[in-house]
């Protein structure tokens, strides 16, 4: 079937997306970038560019570089918007009929043929990549295009060679990329700031429709500003140091621009950041060096009144579809402005709610585009359903660590097989508990079953091999059982229920692990500890029993010294303690091994029978189990 | 008879459907594959981008080389540091091209697939570049920076 393209038709950039294998993918330009600039030119020439060739050679050729065209679209040469803009615009435009014409190269060009060159050549790049033939596409707008804006568009669609199955705005994109549609009766506030344009919307998402109840935003608020913001900052304080003006100096004010915006990007995920850009002029006095600290909390206060005039619109926006703002269940971040931790704080304050920002915000309403296609296409509504396992499976091993065979999230039916050993001397019987849960420990997690395989063959601990293999069928039944490689003998259980679970007590069991991760991991590491130390005291006995008179007395005693020392802390709560004690246990050992190693010409190595240790290939030392049987 | 058919067609939609399910699988493996190398490429373009700054600088250090007006020997001498300074410069540029960078011809006509336009100025055949400003750079083709350059109006 023929792939649907979602296009994200912007001012500033556009991005396309299809769905594949039931997944949106956003598709790469032919210049390998996920965004295209709006932007469209004629060189002296004649040869046409689109895209980042045409931004690219915009400084020279300005009067025929075409950008923010999606400001003209459908719109009358009279109308007060156009005419703002036809003082800004560095390209020429006059009347043609009752709308817009545009200069380029001397010819005269309608808004709809210009966003018909982008999008067509969205279209070529997108069948280059997929090797297919594109022919329908589903086209974003915003929500406030009137029909003559959005007939403009399809024609933009048509004249590009696509047949424009819907158009559909731009937060309904966003909240369908999010799900939304899946879950009737949300209030969805859409928050989108973008390079040059502020939208927000509130919708009503319910099972077959999205209403907008109300728009508002700022069409000349967008990244560009913040970006302006923090080149004349650099400038001021280089004018501070120096005395020197860079914004004369076109060379240098170029650097200071891609400073600005890696400054910004940095930012984001950064406390702080170095603007360094060495030799960025000279005087008389040599050459200058810009080098300037620039803190997330200086950059939100440059910044901090941008931010605040986009809440003005959110109340704005909130008042007109006759609502509080209590009543938004769900607040959306679009645009790649909404990654600054600003932004999404200033939000967040003023809803009492987290945002939802997980899909990457310039490409979000594409996505969304895209799976409105899949949705017309057919394609969204996969055939067969493959079941996932909501939580982790695993058994109960030593120290009552809860041991993982089947992750969470694992597509079923599958298998896995890990081998386990003992945790004692001639351990007649391992117990198999059988958990589920995210917990570390098994005492947190729900026990689904459990049995005991016994007739163990007397071994040292850590020899016994005991294959354990968890099966998922594709009806989510949990068969496991568990061998012992040495006699054959085998048990098993089938758990039926293990997907059982009603969503809230899935949800409640992840919560439960996100709000107990620091202590059980806490825990774990301390059991771990206590384990360690189990194992060094068992290994450094045998060592000692095998040693004969291969050690002298003093180094015996020694090493017992360091045993006692171990075992009259081990079982208790103090794990530095524990900690401190095996560590010089080992330090002892060691010494004494190396001696008797020695003595021994290497020839026979003492063989480490050590369950603990790191696991070596082929060798059952995974986990072991505790002894749990009563008789012992 | 018509039990048997009917078994006989699930037979024949489950013996699809199970193929179908490994093919997936062997194209997911390839489409892995091809993915890791695509990754790879994208990790070598963001560890290249965060070294050409670097480049660039040493461009600059070379542009505002100052001349002193020393002694003979003192000359000597602050051009031999100098000699060194650029065999620093080479060392860089030689691990961007191990990378697999090679840098964006400037030489003739201006052309927006590889080049930005920063300015321009009078002077030369129109429309040729007359000053890179800033290298640019591709890898396996792609153009990951392009050079900035003054354009001849």
């Amino acid at each position: 079937m023929a792939k649907i393209l979602g296009i994200d038709l912007g001012t500033t950039n556009s991005c396309m997306a299809i769905i594949e294998g039931g997944q949106p993918k956003v598709l790469e330009n032919k210049e390998g970038a996920r965004t295209t600039p709006s932007m469209v030119a004629t060189a002296k020439n004649g040869e046409r560019t689109v895209g980042a060739p045409a931004k690219r050679q915009a400084v020279t050729n300005a009067e025929n570089t075409l950008f923010s065209i999606k400001r003209l679209i459908g719109r009358r040469f009279e109308d007060a918007e156009v005419q703002r803009d036809i003082k800004s615009f560095p390209f020429k435009l006059q009347k043609r009929g009752e709308g817009v014409g545009v200069l380029m190269g001397g010819k005269e060009y309608s808004p709809e043929e210009i966003a018909a060159m982008v999008l067509g050549k969205l279209k070529a790049d997108a069948e280059a990549k997929l090797g297919e033939k594109i022919t329908d596409a589903v086209i974003t707008v915003p929500a406030y295009f009137d029909d003559a804006q959005r007939q403009a568009t399809k024609v933009a669609g048509e004249i590009a060679g696509l047949n424009v199955l819907r158009i559909i705005n731009e937060p309904t994109a966003a909240a369908l990329a999010y799900g939304f549609d899946k879950k009737a009766g949300e209030q969805v506030l859409v928050y989108d700031l973008g390079g040059g344009t502020f939208d927000v919307s509130v919708l009503d998402v319910s099972a077959d429709t999205v209403e907008v109840k109300a728009t508002n935003g700022d069409t000349h608020l967008g990244g560009d500003d913040f970006d302006h913001k923090i080149i004349d900052w650099i400038i001021a304080e280089f004018m501070k140091m120096e005395g020197i003006d860079l914004g004369k100096d076109p060379l240098a004010l170029q650097r200071i621009k891609d400073a600005a915006e890696r400054a910004k990007i940095e930012l984001s995920s950064a406390e702080q950041t170095e603007i360094n850009q060495p030799f960025i002029t000279s005087d008389a006095n040599g050459p200058k060096h810009l080098v300037l600290t620039l803190t997330r909390a200086k950059l939100e206060e440059l910044v901090y009144d941008l931010v605040e005039k986009t809440m003005g619109p959110v109340k704005k926006a909130i008042e007109d579809a006759k609502m509080q703002k209590s009543e938004i269940d769900e607040i959306v971040m679009v645009g790649g402005m909404t990654r600054m931790p600003l932004v999404i704080k200033k939000v967040e304050e003023f809803f009492g709610k987290k945002v939802n920002a997980s899909v990457n915000p310039d490409e979000v309403v594409a996505v969304g585009a895209a799976v409105q296609g899949g949705v017309l296409g057919g394609e969204v509504k996969d055939v067969l359903l493959l079941d996932v396992t909501p939580l982790s499976l695993g058994i109960e091993t030593m120290g009552g660590v809860m041991t993982k065979l089947i992750e969470r999230n694992t597509t079923i039916p599958t298998s896995k097989t890990q081998s386990f050993s003992t945790a004692a001397d001639n351990q007649p019987q391992v117990e198999i508990h059988v958990l589920q849960g995210e917990r570390e420990m098994a005492e947190g997690n729900k026990t689904l079953g459990r049995f005991i395989l016994s007739g163990l063959p007397p071994a040292p601990r850590g020899v016994p091999q005991i294959e354990v293999k968890f099966d998922i069928d594709a009806n989510g039944i949990l068969n496991v059982s568990a061998t012992d490689k040495a006699t054959n003998k085998s048990q098993a259980i089938t758990i039926t229920a293990s997907t059982g679970l009603s969503k809230e007590e899935i949800e409640r069991m992840k919560k439960d692990a996100e709000t107990h991760a620091d202590e059980d991991k806490k825990k774990r590491e301390q059991i771990e500890h206590k384990n360690l130390a189990d194992t060094m005291v068992y290994t450094t006995e045998k060592m000692l029993a095998e040693a004969g008179d291969k050690i002298t007395a003093e180094e015996r005693k020694e090493v017992e010294d360091k045993i006692a020392a171990l075992k009259a802390v081990k079982d208790g709560d103090d794990h530095e303690a524990i900690k401190k004690a095996a560590d010089e246990l080992t330090t002892v050992a060691q010494k004494v091994g190396a001696k008797m190693y020695a003595d021994k010409g290497g020839a026979t190595a003492p063989r480490t029978e050590d369950g603990a240790e790191e696991p070596k290939k082929d060798e059952p030392v995974d986990a072991e189990f505790e002894e749990k049987s009563q008789d012992k | 008879m018509d039990e048997e058919k009917t078994i006989e067609q699930e037979r024949d939609e489950y013996l699809a459907g199970w193929k179908r399910a490994l093919a997936d699988y062997d194209n997911l493996k390839k489409d892995l594959a091809s993915e890791k190398e695509h990754s790879r490429d994208i990790i070598r373009e963001s560890v290249a981008l965060s070294l050409l700054p670097v480049l660039d600088s040493f461009d600059q250090v070379n542009r505002h080389a100052p001349t002193l007006g020393l002694s003979e020997e003192d000359q000597k001498k602050f051009d031999g540091w100098r000699q060194g300074i650029g065999h620093v410069q080479s060392q860089l540029e030689q691990i961007v091209r191990d990378l697999g960078l090679e840098e964006v011809a400037t030489i003739g006509a201006f052309n927006p697939e590889e080049h930005e336009g920063v300015g321009e100025r009078e002077g030369g055949e129109e429309g040729t570049i007359a000053e890179v400003t800033q290298k640019g750079w591709k890898l396996n083709g792609k153009v990951i920076r392009p050079s900035k350059v003054i354009i001849n109006k």
